[in-house]
């Protein structure tokens, strides 16, 4: 009798500890959704419950630090994020040409596109805007009185930088951090498959131009039809021109732009490519699909796709799209 | 202590039909209380009339037994639930004969692994039936009700057999 | 003489044995365990839905709505991402009873109608992320 109980025992155990130990190992999924950075932000990550919270809270603190210094003067600049956020922008800016200035926080300001009441300011009004803008500085510091950033093309791509150097330290396996314009795509998903991504039909947004397939990146998008007011049967874009004080005037309907992750400042990279390459259209397209550390995928206003060699992207059929060349 | 063959086969025929009648009134009625149970679920009553008979009379009777009452559930029930019926009748009723002649097994444990027989039977032909091996989805649910219900017709079964046993013994010597 | 030969057979047999609660118990926490590992945490997209193993239709469960069975007296309910056999002619209502199931790998089976319906995850196609 003991002897069989024994022997009854040990399984039983076993099986109870086998189950047990499962239930604590499973990295579970876990998701989070919330408002931030002016649009909805969602977090999937298979990790610890607590991870999502940190993550949860980092992006909801950088959002709030970014939404108060809406327009901020260069030299009273407080908090940590914003002014780290805005040396590595003034680099980039730099590096990345193509227009890119983050001095028109005037002129952004002016024009309030992200504000509810959006409207076209008077020629007077624009030109005291664009005499604001600084260029030709090396750091925030050289900056005079009165410069006000406009972070709007790099503040998501760098708290995409930051939720990186989250994770990196964390236990998190595979994260999807999706802030409206730019996303990270981190780790590696349990099933070894590559991420799936959706590129919105710039002449349809409710539906999928078309999907990227790829392994851990930083991922920006920039288009005239997510954000954009009408005054007078016109429409208006929310990226402004540093040279004319208006919207950019564009022949690329959307950009989205891939930079691996392991790139430093990956994300503000292709947060500030997208506007770039958005900003100039098909003209200055082979300049930067020439670049190495990144990839594009790139749609005009007559239904060409450009895609960098090197991307793995599906274009849906029946989007109206076809490739170019 | 004569025995007469004609009085034997006599009370033979009529425990037997007894024994069939209370198998099938034992499964009527426990196609109406499954009504209120959990999807699938079922205590497994008739069970007791077959491993009653199988004790008390001899194991072919319950072999015929099994058989029978699949019949009526065939009548009364339909395809479906009279090859469901069959698939787990037999099997369990073959685990009970071997559990019966070859071991000392208590009254729950043979109803116990004659209630998991049962279910895993019913799973089989439903995988047959289905063409889906999915049906094993029900199994660990089952598994759980069965072997508490099998631990209940069980006790029932130890209390019962034996009085049927003395009682049928008793008649005899008259 | 049959009954004194199945006495025989009976004879010394216990009710319940210490070892019985054993093997019971042993029964219960596998058969739970295993009931716990195939609840499948990983939400499904789809419902594959057969007839005798032939898949015949496949929903999705990313948008409510009720979906009649073809050739069957039947009708699925896709609801806040489950799925249940909302209708059914059968005469046991098992496939009914099981309720609504969301998880990869879990299934209804409907025995009279010879209906499965089993929840799958196309993660090949499954968008992880829309770019805005």
């Amino acid at each position: 009798m003991s002897m069989y109980k024994f022997k009854c025992l040990k399984p039983v155990c076993a099986v109870s500890a086998a189950v047990l130990l499962l239930c604590s190992c499973a990295t579970e999924k876990s998701s989070a959704e919330f408002y931030a950075f002016d649009t909805y932000c969602g977090i999937t990550l298979y990790g610890k419950e607590k991870e999502l919270s940190s993550m949860k809270e980092l992006m909801e603190d950088m959002s709030s630090e970014f939404q108060n210094a809406y327009g901020a003067d260069a030299n009273t600049l407080t908090g940590e994020y914003i002014s780290d956020c805005a040396e590595r922008s003034l680099l980039l800016s730099k590096e990345i040409g193509g227009g890119l200035n983050i001095t028109c926080g005037a002129l952004t300001e002016l024009w309030g596109i992200s504000t509810d009441t959006p409207s076209v300011p008077s020629q007077e009004d624009i030109d005291k805007a664009l005499g604001t803008l600084r260029g030709g500085f090396d750091s925030l510091s050289e900056l005079p009185n009165g410069t006000r950033l406009d972070l709007g093309a790099s503040a998501k791509g760098y708290a995409c930088d930051k939720a990186a150097e989250l994770l990196s330290v964390s236990d998190t396996s595979c994260a999807v951090v999706s802030l409206g314009s730019s996303t990270l795509l981190y780790g590696e998903k349990s099933d070894g498959s590559s991420f799936k991504a959706a590129v919105k039909n710039p002449d349809k947004p409710s539906e999928y131009l078309g999907m990227i397939e790829t392994s851990a990146a930083f991922i920006s998008t920039s288009g005239g039809y997510e954000r954009y007011f009408e005054q007078d049967g016109v429409k208006y874009g929310h990226i402004l021109s540093a040279e004319t004080g208006y919207p950019v005037e564009t022949d690329l309907t959307s950009v989205t732009v891939i930079v691996p992750y392991g790139t430093e400042n990956g994300g503000i990279l292709s947060d500030m490519l997208a506007t770039a390459v958005y900003s100039e259209g098909t003209a200055e397209l082979e300049r930067y699909m020439d670049r190495e550390d990144c990839f594009i995928i790139a749609a005009d206003e007559n239904q060409r796709v450009y895609v960098s060699r090197g991307v793995d992207f599906t274009l849906y059929e029946n989007t109206g799209f076809s490739f170019s060349e | 202590m004569k025995i007469d063959p004609f009085d034997s086969k006599a009370r033979y025929v009529a425990v037997t039909g007894i024994m069939l009648a209370l198998a099938a009134a034992l499964t009527a009625f426990e196609s109406m209380v499954s009504a209120f149970l959990p999807a699938g679920v079922r205590i497994g009553l008739a069970n007791i009339a077959v491993f009653a008979a199988a004790v008390c009379i001899n194991l072919p009777t319950a072999f015929i037994i099994t058989l029978l009452k699949s019949v009526f559930v065939l009548m009364t029930r339909g395809v479906t639930a009279g090859i469901m019926s069959a698939s787990g009748g037999l099997l369990s009723f073959g685990i009970t004969a071997l559990l019966l002649s070859k071991t000392r097994c208590s009254y729950v444990m043979i109803s116990v692994i004659s209630a998991i027989v049962h279910i895993l039977g019913q799973l089989g032909a439903a995988a047959l039936l289905t063409g889906s091996v999915y049906t094993l989805y029900y199994a660990p649910l089952l598994l759980v009700t069965g072997t508490v219900s099998g631990f209940f017709t069980g006790i029932v079964s130890g209390k019962v057999i034996p009085l049927l046993e003395k009682s049928l013994a008793a008649h005899k010597r008259d | 003489m049959k009954t004194q030969a199945s006495a025989s057979r009976n004879n010394g047999r216990k009710l319940l044995s210490a070892r019985d609660i054993l093997f019971l118990a042993a029964v219960i926490v596998i058969a739970l365990a295993a009931y716990f590992l195939m609840q499948g945490k990983e939400r499904g997209t789809a419902a594959v839905v057969s007839f005798e193993g032939e898949a015949v239709a496949e929903i999705p469960l990313d948008r409510d709505g009720v979906y009649p069975l073809e050739g069957f007296d039947m009708e699925l309910t896709v609801k806040n991402g489950e799925i249940c056999v909302s209708r059914s002619d059968c005469p046991d209502k098992i496939c009914e009873k099981t309720g609504f199931i969301s998880g990869t790998g879990q299934s209804i089976v409907c025995l009279p109608n010879r209906i499965s319906v089993r929840i799958i995850s196309n993660t090949e196609n499954e968008i992880d992320v829309v770019l805005n």
